[in-house]
């Protein structure tokens, strides 16, 4: 009696369990097994001595100075007109502005001009404002002329937590929009918030967001060719598949790409260990996203991406390339990265790859004094460098 | 297979012990009270910690056994603190400035407030009310005391040091512009023998200098390094000054040849001592110890509260 009366339900519940799942619902089950011989080395660290800015290298024609140190994990950095600088510490949550006052190359002044703003990370300055970004929030700030922040506002705090890729960036581009990159939240799952993973499009005042391009694991600099004025950007592949796979990426970015992650990676390489997505094969898939255009060694950790343009005294021949910071591996037997690269466009298509500022790791002891972060530059041609190994920050100038 | 996976497992065991080796720790037990200052007794051989949660002010012993010397609620936080041995008082900076469980809009940035217990019969014998020599925020930080009895202290939230004189009253000592901003900024204060205080600046990262027969004579040390998160000071036998790190977890001993016009690093301690949120130090017997704080904790919501907290041992590392 008591089943007749409940049973009506009984036709409704499928239904309802359909629908909750069909949002993470994945496709057939991959076909392949697969194994990976899979490692972590993490070089040792080193604490830091003024001396060892001898041990970095950097091409003939240039050199390399220690410009401030002492300042924790300083991550991302924004330069002004006046040659101040302005970096964000994640961990602590504030952003520093540095001043060098007596023109000696090393900055002597510091101010903290943002506090308690947990996880900040991304910063660019636009239009008079300074653009900060954390895992969630997209706030500015008035610049005033001695270079601290008025009339702080939130744009938006919605962008999806930070999960296991928390480090939000910021650019504006010739289009005048502000983009955001905005990385996974986990190694290789279907995410369930639609803006993990992605290129973000923003109006200046934070209206408008829109998904720009998808599929990006771990993007975090990016910016525009000067001549061709596409966006490029390098990204960071999954972890656990073993040393050599998957590569690193160099992309093209363009409206509405999609770049494969979680299911493929490196030039439209499928991920066997990864599920089919629905009503598809991971094959047929693939062959709709966009293959990366130069790869790198697993695991090397790209961090910012930027092109040189017109910085003061570098040489004509680099003028179309971009620098690339390595952050360097924990998860390779033999480490790789640690190091800013130069990637040479010819035509605005990327051809070959040099070593720009190397020594931080030493392969024979497997140390590390330094992982580099982000790249920023001055209008007089100093290039600085933030490592958050030890709270230093590197500037590198061309010399005569 | 027996003997060989002992043998394994002894070098697995060696490894990780010769990698996690940091200097030696009293750890004693008093949950969640995060303890900001830390004063030595050698009289009676104890370490004296305070509380941003409680304003509790305990003794912990060399074997880490914990227990409360002077209790009050209404403290909301207890700060910095120094021993007056001449006169057996311990003088402790009270506020209500971040963490305190008993945190009340009346106080909350506006309590300033120097106390002194007697540390025999553990009495309160003096408390000066230091918020109304400013208008402005006010957390009582830190202080630091001359030959002749006068307390300096610093405000973090204002751009000032006070002073309390041997009679107990108290005044501005010390008021600049480059002591202004926001959040905390002066913090760690020490007396030089020479006649004048040392002070460092949190957010700046940086050291002054104030003479103390003419304050208007304020002048930035020059040193080629940064230390934002600077906080406790101490100056060692040699008037060396060790500056603690609290945010990047380092000690530093800094030494000037020239009167503290300039100052260089001689020696730091490792990242791989582990100090965690480390915020004051002290002498004790000839060896410095170190408080760590653990007040990073408070500040992210993400990570567990403690239950344990330490004194550790300072051993110095040139950096030549």
């Amino acid at each position: 009696m008591q089943f007749k009366k409940y049973s009506c339900y009984l036709a409704v519940l499928p239904l309802v369990f359909a629908t909750i799942h069909t949002k993470a619902q994945k496709g057939l089950p991959a076909k392949e097994k697969f194994t990976a011989t899979v490692g972590t080395n993490y070089p040792a660290h080193v604490d830091f001595k003024e001396n060892m800015v001898n041990n970095i290298k950097v091409p003939a024609g240039f050199k390399v100075a220690v410009a401030a140190t002492g300042l924790g994990k300083p991550r991302i950095m924004a330069v002004r007109e006046d040659g101040s600088m302005y970096v964000t510490r994640r961990d602590v949550g504030d952003v520093l502005l540095l001043s060098d006052k007596n023109g000696d190359g090393r900055f002597d002044d510091l101010k903290t001009v943002w506090t308690k703003f947990p996880d900040v990370h991304g910063i660019t300055i636009h239009d008079g404002f300074l653009y900060l970004a954390s895992s969630k929030e997209l706030k500015r700030a008035k610049i005033q002329p001695d270079g601290m922040l008025q009339d702080t506002t939130t744009l938006f705090k919605d962008m999806p937590d930070g999960g296991q890729h928390d480090n939000r960036m910021l650019g504006f581009g010739p289009d005048g929009m502000l983009y955001i990159t905005v990385g996974s939240d986990c190694n290789d799952c279907a995410e369930t918030n639609p803006e993990n993973a992605t290129l973000l499009q923003v109006k200046p005042d934070g209206s408008s967001r829109r998904i720009f391009a998808r599929g990006l694991r771990n993007t975090i600099g990016f910016d525009w060719q000067p001549v061709t004025k596409e966006i490029w950007a390098c990204d960071m592949g999954t972890d656990w598949r073993g040393d050599e796979i998957p590569p690193e990426e160099l992309n093209r970015i363009v409206d509405g790409g999609h770049y494969g992650w979680p299911q493929v990676y490196g030039k439209q390489q499928v991920d066997v260990t990864r599920e089919d997505p629905l009503g598809t094969t991971k094959e047929a898939f693939a062959k709709t996203t966009i293959p990366a255009v130069m790869t790198f060694p697993a695991h090397s950790a790209p961090i910012d991406f930027k092109f040189i343009g017109n910085i003061k005294g570098f040489p004509q021949e680099y003028k179309e390339d971009a620098l690339v910071t390595w952050h360097g591996s924990w998860n390779r037997s033999k480490p790789e990265g640690y190091k800013v690269q130069r990637i040479h466009f010819v035509n605005g298509k990327p051809i070959s790859v040099d070593d720009f500022f190397t020594g931080f790791l030493n392969n024979s002891n497997n140390t590390r004094f330094g992982r580099p972060v982000a790249l920023a530059y001055s209008n007089k041609g100093d290039l600085y460098i933030s490592d958050d190994e030890n709270g230093v920050i590197y500037r590198v100038y061309a010399s005569r | 297979m027996k003997f060989l996976s002992k043998i394994i497992t002894a070098a697995i065991v060696f490894l990780t012990v010769a990698a996690v080796a940091q200097t030696p720790r009293i750890t004693f037990k008093a949950p969640f009270l995060y303890p900001e200052g830390t004063a030595f007794n050698a009289q009676k051989n104890l370490f004296y910690v305070s509380s941003v949660k409680t304003g509790t002010i305990g003794t912990v012993d060399q074997s880490g056994n914990y227990k409360v010397f002077y209790q009050d609620q209404s403290l909301k936080s207890s700060y910095g603190m120094k021993i007056d041995t001449k006169n057996n008082r311990l003088w402790v900076c009270i506020s209500d400035a971040n963490y305190s469980d008993f945190s009340d809009p009346s106080t909350f940035k506006k309590m300033a407030r120097v106390i002194s217990l007697d540390l025999n019969s553990g009495k309160k014998v003096q408390d000066i009310d230091l918020s109304n020599l400013i208008p402005g925020k006010h957390f009582a930080n830190d202080l630091a005391y001359d030959p002749q009895g006068n307390i300096y202290l610093t405000d973090s939230f204002s751009p000032v040091i006070y002073k309390v004189d041997a009679k107990g009253k108290a005044s501005i000592f010390a008021e600049s512009e480059l002591f202004k901003g926001e959040d905390v900024g002066l913090n760690g204060i020490a007396f030089h023998p020479q006649g004048f205080l040392l002070v460092d600046d949190t957010r700046a990262g940086a050291l002054y200098k104030i003479d103390i027969r003419d304050p208007k004579k304020i002048t930035k040390v020059k040193i080629n390094e940064f230390f934002p998160g600077a906080d406790g000071l101490l100056l060692d036998d040699q008037q060396n000054l060790i500056l603690v790190q609290n945010q990047t977890d380092n000690i530093f001993k800094l030494s000037s040849t020239d009167g503290w016009q300039n100052a260089q690093v001689t020696a730091a301690t490792s990242v791989t001592d582990r100090f965690a949120y480390p915020s004051a130090v002290v002498q004790s017997a000839g060896k410095l110890y170190v408080l760590n704080a653990k007040l990073n904790e408070l500040a992210d919501p993400t990570k567990p509260k403690s239950i344990e907290f330490s004194l550790q041992l300072v051993e110095f590392k040139p950096v030549k």
